[in-house]
Parts: structure tokens; sequence; C-alpha cells
């Protein structure tokens, strides 16, 4: 038998591991090496790919067949809904809804904020921990030298993903904060302009803190009329859904390393906050939109600089007013003696 | 018993220090805090580690078959106290899945568990594994990253290109993972010692050691994902950094003169906390019940 046939009908017991047949041993050993390469039937290998089986009562999987009891440690590379909000739940932290279009440069921002962070290049701020680390990772890994490109991408969010959310831990001057961002696709945002009472049910809108409207700068500075017409729309469609209400609101300009010259980005500078303006005297004064210029890129030696991400941060993580709860007062119809023994009880709690 | 656990990823250097801890513990030819108060039942993953360091010969990689829970019985020379300490001696994939499946090894996971404290190893000796392609470009200018004429072939680079894969994350993510995972349900949080070893310190640039850069001040430098997580979240985790030569230089290029050592302790450098220049137990003692 051929090597190359020995390869083929060879699998790995270790989940995750696609072994010969990936090409990639996990072990970083030779496939004649490592003891986790075994030699598989037609029906076996289909077994190899489903995901397996876990035992939600411990949380452990089952043996290996090599022996190898695992223990899952994490859900996924990123948080899915029920898993932001059981992390939400425990620690609290602040959500940031991000809203755009297809390529406005969602995933390249967050994940620049990550670059920046955990390299220590966000002054103020230092890198605590991230319960999503390996998603982080795959969103920036067209930027890293080991991707073998020569200049830096982001992989665009595909529009059959569902929404997910990244995670970090900031270190601030005052102790650690948790901050969760939305990734849904751009294509999302263009279908539910469709059907403008669909947004109430993104539930990251609903459930945020911070709602982030991003803009390109280069379409803006192309095609005003028909970004303006977009973002307006947009915005209309959240206010209707009552989605602004006391939310710290920013039109975040993105891209600003793709406009050639100083002239060039004061206009546009001063177009993203017209705009902001105008949403702000559309939402009746009672949403502020402030306009934030950022760059996740640099295109050349010498050229823009990345900025305006830690001026983002900053807002992201000012400190905000605690909602307000009270309860109503309430009186009984007909008091009773111990009603009357309440009252006044009643009286300082509310 | 006193559980304390050696973490790493591959080549990091975690099965070349408990050679030479053992060594040490066993000549007592060097001051050192602690030393070996006897012989535990089974020493034979000891005794061929030991004996390849104290060949000079390149320590391999842990595999699955050379894996070993080792155990040290040591009496601290101080406080005459006796412990027994667990170590394992796991191959580094094993501390690299939690960051590329989300899964651990359950005997590893307990491990970590019921760990008193962490010795945590990263190689000085490796390239930088996280560099950006912007930062590249500050250092040779965005047209030397394409051909003689600075064209690239779309092409070509579409071929060369390569895709993500989890297990060459860089190192510090698969750390900080691990360590996250100490302190993630359902597993309590506590606060546990963490010693920081950056290994192979001898490669480290004679510049950056004259100039008297610590291995705390080099960490901070060079892993500042894994120094800044320290810090920050500095209620669970109490740490020290090290600086140890645990081979004492390089091989094959130095084991001529490594063997020409005539107390072979003295190969072993350490520095960092005040321990001893050959004091590899240092970190242990620190993390251990008698270091007050």
């Amino acid at each position: 038998m051929s090597e190359e046939m020995d390869q083929v009908t060879l699998g790995c017991k270790v989940p995750g591991c696609g072994g010969p047949k990936s090409g990639v041993c996990i072990n970083g050993l030779s496939f004649g090496e490592c003891p986790d390469v075994v030699t598989i039937s037609d029906e076996a290998e289909v077994d190899l790919e489903k995901p397996t089986v876990i035992d939600e009562s411990t949380g452990n999987e089952p043996s290996a067949p090599s022996g190898r009891s695992m223990t899952r440690t994490a859900d996924g590379p990123s948080l899915n809904g029920a898993s932001c909000d059981a992390l939400l739940r425990q620690r609290g932290g602040t959500v940031v809804g991000i809203v755009a279009g297809p390529e406005a440069g969602k995933t390249t921002m967050i994940a620049t904020i990550y670059e920046l962070l955990h390299r220590g290049r966000l002054d103020g701020y230092r890198f605590g921990g991230s319960e999503t680390l390996r998603g982080y990772e795959e969103r920036c890994h067209l930027a890293r030298v080991a991707s073998n490109r020569n200049c830096p991408d982001t992989a665009r969010t595909p529009t059959h993903a569902k929404l997910s959310f990244t995670h970090l831990r900031v270190g601030t001057a005052t102790g650690i904060t948790d901050v969760v961002f939305s990734d849904r696709s751009g294509e999302h945002f263009d279908n539910v302009l469709d059907q403008p009472a669909q947004l109430a049910e993104f539930a990251e809108l609903v459930r945020a803190d911070v709602i982030l409207i991003l803009v390109e700068l280069d379409r803006l500075a192309e095609h005003a009329h028909v970004i303006t017409s977009y973002t307006r729309r947009l915005v209309m469609a959240m206010r209707q859904c009552d989605l602004l209400q006391d939310k710290i609101l920013r039109l975040v300009g993105t891209k600003a390393d793709l406009l050639e010259g100083q002239d060039v980005l004061d206009e546009t500078t001063s177009s993203l906050s017209s705009l902001a303006e105008d949403l702000t005297r559309r939402a009746g004064g009672n949403s502020i939109f402030k306009a934030l210029v950022t760059a996740s890129r640099r295109r050349s030696r010498g050229g823009h600089v990345v900025h305006g991400l830690k001026e983002l941060l900053d807002d992201i993580l000012q400190p905000r007013a605690q909602a307000t709860f009270r309860l109503p007062k309430l009186v009984p119809k007909k008091m009773t003696e111990m009603d009357s023994l309440m009252f006044p009880y009643w009286a300082t709690r509310t | 018993m006193t559980s304390l656990l050696v973490a790493g990823m591959p080549n990091s250097g975690k099965s070349t220090f408990i050679a030479a801890l053992r060594h040490l513990l066993v000549a007592n030819e060097v001051p050192i805090d602690l030393c070996l108060a006897e012989l535990s039942e089974s020493e034979g993953h000891l005794n061929r580690l030991e004996n390849t360091w104290l060949d000079c010969e390149i320590i391999e990689r842990t595999k699955p078959a050379t894996e070993g829970w080792v155990e040290l019985r040591v009496q601290d020379k101080n406080t005459l106290a006796l412990l027994t300490l667990r170590i394992p001696d796991l191959r580094g994939e094993a501390f690299e899945q939690p960051a590329c499946i989300g899964q651990c090894e359950t005997d590893l996971f307990a491990a970590l568990s019921e760990a008193n404290g962490i010795l945590l190893f990263t190689n000085a000796d490796r390239e930088d594994d996280s560099l950006l392609i912007d930062d590249l470009v500050d250092i040779f200018g965005s047209d030397d990253l394409g051909d003689a004429d600075g064209e690239v072939d779309p092409l070509a680079a579409e071929e060369a290109e390569k895709s993500f894969n989890p297990e060459e994350m860089p190192e510090e993510v698969k750390l900080v993972e691990f360590l996250q995972i100490a302190n993630r349900r359902p597993l309590a949080s506590r606060r546990r010692k963490i010693a920081i070893i950056v290994s192979a310190w001898d490669v480290v640039s004679a510049n950056e050691r004259n100039e008297g850069v610590t291995a705390a001040q080099w960490i901070e430098t060079r892993r500042p994902m894994l120094a800044q997580f320290i810090a920050a979240n500095a209620d669970l985790w109490e740490s020290r950094v090290y600086g140890v030569s645990a081979q004492g230089g390089k091989l094959p290029r130095d084991k001529t003169a490594l063997k020409k050592v005539r107390r072979p302790s003295e190969r072993v450098q350490i520095i960092g906390h005040g321990a001893e220049e050959h004091d590899l137990s240092a970190p242990l003692r620190w993390m251990l019940p008698i270091a007050n």
C-alpha cells in the first residue's frame, strides 16, 4: 500500500484534530509516531466527523479511544447569545452593539482593539483576559505575518453567520471591567431596512449599553447622499423600535486611513459631524450622537497611523449613571390592622 | 502532598528544568534551599531525564510515551520541613488544547485545579509568533514585501496565504487561556502563586543583560499579553518572574564547554528575587507552604 493510501485510511482519535486527513497533527508529531492515529474503516471515518457527545452533568466527554478523558473548558471560539447572557449575569459588563452594513470595518475594528490592548498600545488600559481568545485570533489572522500575506486583511463575517460576541476583560485605573462586542453580518442590516420592525429582534441592540453606528469614511467622501440616507434610515428604524433610549450613541467613521490627504480627511470629518448633529436632531434631542473618526490599519510606512480607538474605548468605558428603579407607592383600598402597622414602613421604602 | 504544576508550550524548557532540578537536589553541591530527602517509589522518568542532562544531550520533546508524573520528596534546609512534590512532566501539546479545541485532558485539568502553585515556562529563544504585517512594513517598508519591482502577484499571494490554524496561535494566547481555565467555572476562583520562568535566559542578548534588564522587565516587553494578564488579575495570581538557564548553554553548540564544567550543578543559572546563582529550587520554595 502506498504512503499516500495510508494517509487516506488513517484517522485521529483526538477531538478537534484533523489528523492525517488535514496533514496537521495536534500533538505536533509525525503520523507514524503519534499514538492517537488509528486506521479507520469508512464507517468509523464518518463517526469521526460527528461532534463528540458531552456529558452535560459533568461537562466531561467520554474517554477518548486512546484512554484520555477530556474536559470541556470553553463553549467555543466566540460567544453566542446564551453564553454571552450567562457571562453578563455572572460578571456584569458593558455590551457594545455594532450597527453597520457589509464591509464597514466592524470585525477589523474589534480585532484591532484586541491587538492594541494585548500589545500594551492603548494608554491607560491593560489586557485582563478574554473568554473569546480563539475568536479574536481567527479575526486577527490575516493581519499577522503568520498568514503569509503581504498586506493585512480581515475575513468577512459571512451572511449565514449567526450573531456572535467577542469578550474583553479590560484593566482600567479603577479596576477591571468586562466588555462584549456584538458581531453580526452586515447583510443582516441591509436586509432589515426592508422590514424595519424586525430590528426589534436584534437582541444585541436591545441589550446594548453602547451602540456604535459605523460609517465608512471613504464611501462617505464619494457617495455622501447614499451613506447619509442609509444611516438615517437605520437610526429611524432603531428609534421606532425604541432601541436608542438611555444608550451611549456613537457615529464611528472607519477607514480614515483610506482617505488621501489632510483636506479630504478634514472635509469628511466635517461631514460625519454634520451627520451626527442631524441624527441627534431627528432623535428629538433625547439621544445624542457623537462623531468619532477611526483608522484601524496603516497603509504604508509613514502613512496614517492607527487612531481613534483609544478614544472609542474611553467612550465605551465611561462611567454610566445607574438606571433608577422606583417602586410605585401602592396603598390598599381597605386597610387592615396589619396594613396600618406596615404603612410607615412602606412609606420609607417607596 | 503538595502539588505543583509545570506548565508551558512545546519546547519551552519544562523537562530540562526538571532534569536539572533533580540533579541539584541529589548532588547538593551548590547552595540551594531544598534537598532531596529520599527517593520515591518510581524514579525511572527522573533518572532518564537527569542522565540525558548530565550527558549534555538535548532533552527530547516529551511525547505521550514519555510523559510522567514526577514525585520529589524534598526537605527544606532552613525549617527541616519534609514535603512531597508531585509535578507532572507532560508534553506541551496538552497545554495547548484548551486554547485550540476548548478541551483539556481531565487529569491535567484536575492537576490544575489542585495545584498549590504553577511554574509557567516561556522560552526566550524563539521568534516573535504574533508579529503584525503592519509592524513588518514599519521595519522593511511596504515595497519590500512584494517582489523585486514592489509588485505582488495576486495568484501567487493567494497560494502562499495560510489559513487560520489554531495550533499556530501565539504562545501567549495559549498560556493565557490555560491560566484562565483555572478560575473559570466549574472551578472556583482562588488565588494561586505563579512563577513565570523565562527559560534559555542565556540567549537573552548580552546588551539587554548588560543594561540590567531583569526577567520581569523582559516579560513586560516580550510577553506583554501574559504580563498584563497577570498584573491585571493580581487578586488571582501572586507572581514572580525568574530567568533560568537550566542547560547552561545552547546545545549542541556549547556541548564541549558544558562537559568541562567540574560540578554540573554550576551549569545552571537563575536570576530573580534574590535566588542564589544556581538554586533552581528557589521558585519552588517560594510557592511551598514553608515559604514564610
